[in-house]
């Protein structure tokens, strides 16, 4: 009977790894940084939490759970609401889509996919925000922001397969 | 028993995988749906979005905590890379404002006379509220900060938000504990402005870029770089004569200012209590003068 329930809670524990570790992630990305204009380009950390657990552990992240970190982003951020949602349900769907492609390849292409997506990602929040706002937002600091994500993807997903490693023994 | 559960996997079983088919389009046109719920009722969004973030504040007040030790640091380097440079201009400013004392104690005591001569009757002085600034949101799409004092510390909507340099925004939304602030340089804010010298009035334009943009200026009127843009008190919103920034070019891009304050360096910052209702009047408040006039009947 205490295995059971030990089995239960070390189950429940594995599929809720991955949902807390964004909301970590997306609380961090809000923490000021006081930093000179760092607080104009913080990383979209949460987006390479979302790529990461799409392309392997897909299994782990439901979509209803992806939905609820999005609404979490949009919430503490200042902008439209439902943009960041769609934006992780889009992300987190290309990221399952194409996982097969993923599998066995290198960091450097893994980083590379990443990078298409988070350019694709940004282009998006970009476009809706400029429409919501009814004029062209400069694009200084969504480019800025591009970089950084792409430049944390690197340590962040070494984070990850640590966590895999530990938390997450693949089935 | 065991066929009552057999019978429920035969009902449910393809309930369960036509949801599973559908849960992710109906996610996305739930998106869809937030997105014009947030354009069509932006009051109900902001109901949700205040009491989540009441709700997280906390945690993020805790979390920014060992950054300030950061800070200290970027702020320590960049003192020692420009030590001398900084002595030499601080040297000429305390001459210049020694004289200035000299000018204002002569004017403080010329205007205590001429009140006297007056029999003058002082505004209330402001009340402040100073809070902490937990949260940098916004990105690169909006520029908001939140801080950790709400409607239980006094904090209303459209309050005037300052450092010791000048403005940095206004309330936008209230929790309990928690309020966010729309900075000067977001898209969405519009700040009427006057040039202290000329008197020239204008709006203050946040465009998400650092340096916000004056518009609507009196057809004709003259501005150059290195005039002091104060806010006009115009609209109620604002006290006239709050610092905000000075005129950094007026080139093909507009007339451009650049803020006294560094949001992104901003540790603790001022609400400014002018008992003002603003162009964004809070709902309670409106209730709060409705009950007063007609106690007053009564």
């Amino acid at each position: 009977m205490k295995e059971v329930f030990f089995a239960k809670l070390d189950r429940a524990a594995r599929y809720v790894t991955p949902f807390l570790l964004t909301v970590v992630l997306l609380l961090i990305s809000h923490v000021p940084m006081n930093a000179p204009g760092m607080s104009r380009i913080t990383p979209l950390l949460a987006l390479i939490s979302l790529f990461h657990w799409g392309v392997y552990r897909p299994d782990l992240l439901p979509a209803y759970s992806v939905f609820l970190l999005g609404l979490f982003h949009d919430i503490l951020g200042g902008a439209g609401i439902g943009v960041w949602t769609l934006i992780y349900l889009l992300v987190y769907k290309v990221a399952e889509l194409q996982r097969r492609f993923f599998f066995g390849k290198t960091f450097v292409w893994v980083w590379l996919g990443f990078s298409i997506l988070a350019a694709f990602a940004i282009g998006i929040a970009w476009s809706i925000n400029s429409l919501l706002t009814g004029q062209l937002i400069h694009l200084e600091a969504p480019a800025f922001q591009f970089l950084t994500t792409v430049g944390f993807y690197g340590p962040i997903a070494f984070v990850f397969f640590y966590c895999q490693k530990v938390l997450l023994v693949w089935d | 028993m065991k066929k009552n559960q057999h019978n429920k996997e035969r009902i449910f079983a393809p309930v369960k995988a036509l949801t599973q088919r559908f849960a992710y389009g109906f996610l996305v046109v739930l998106a869809f749906a937030l997105m014009l719920t947030g354009r069509i009722d932006p009051r109900f969004v902001e109901g949700i979005r205040v009491h989540v973030t009441d709700a997280v504040s906390p945690i993020i007040d805790v979390m920014s905590r060992p950054l300030d030790g950061l800070a200290e640091l970027f702020a320590t380097i960049s003192n020692i890379m420009d030590a001398r440079l900084q002595n030499e201009r601080l040297q000429i400013e305390r001459d210049t404002l020694l004289h200035w004392r000299h000018v204002a104690q002569q004017l403080e005591a010329q205007n205590k006379e001429l009140r006297n001569l007056l029999k003058f009757n002082p505004d209330n002085s402001p009340k402040f509220i100073s809070a902490r600034v937990i949260g940098d949101a916004g990105g690169a799409f909006a520029h908001t900060l939140l801080v950790n004092a709400g409607k239980k510390n006094g904090v209303r909507k459209g309050q005037a938000v300052t450092t010791g340099n000048g403005l940095v925004g206004r309330i936008q939304e209230v929790g309990s504990l928690s309020a966010r602030i729309l900075l000067i340089t977001d898209l969405n804010s519009r700040i009427p402005v006057i040039i202290e010298s000329t008197r020239v009035r204008a709006v203050l334009a946040g465009n998400n870029r650092l340096k916000p943009r004056l518009i609507h200026l009196s057809p004709g009127s003259i501005v150059s770089p290195g005039d002091k843009v104060v806010t006009s008190g115009h609209a109620g919103a604002f006290p006239p004569g709050l610092p905000v920034g000075e005129i950094s070019s007026t080139g093909d891009l507009g007339i451009q200012v650049k803020a006294f304050v560094d949001p992104s360096r901003t540790e603790y910052v001022r609400v400014f209590d002018f008992g003002m209702t603003g162009i964004l009047p809070a709902p309670e408040f409106l209730q709060d003068t409705n009950s007063s006039v007609t106690s007053n009947t009564q």
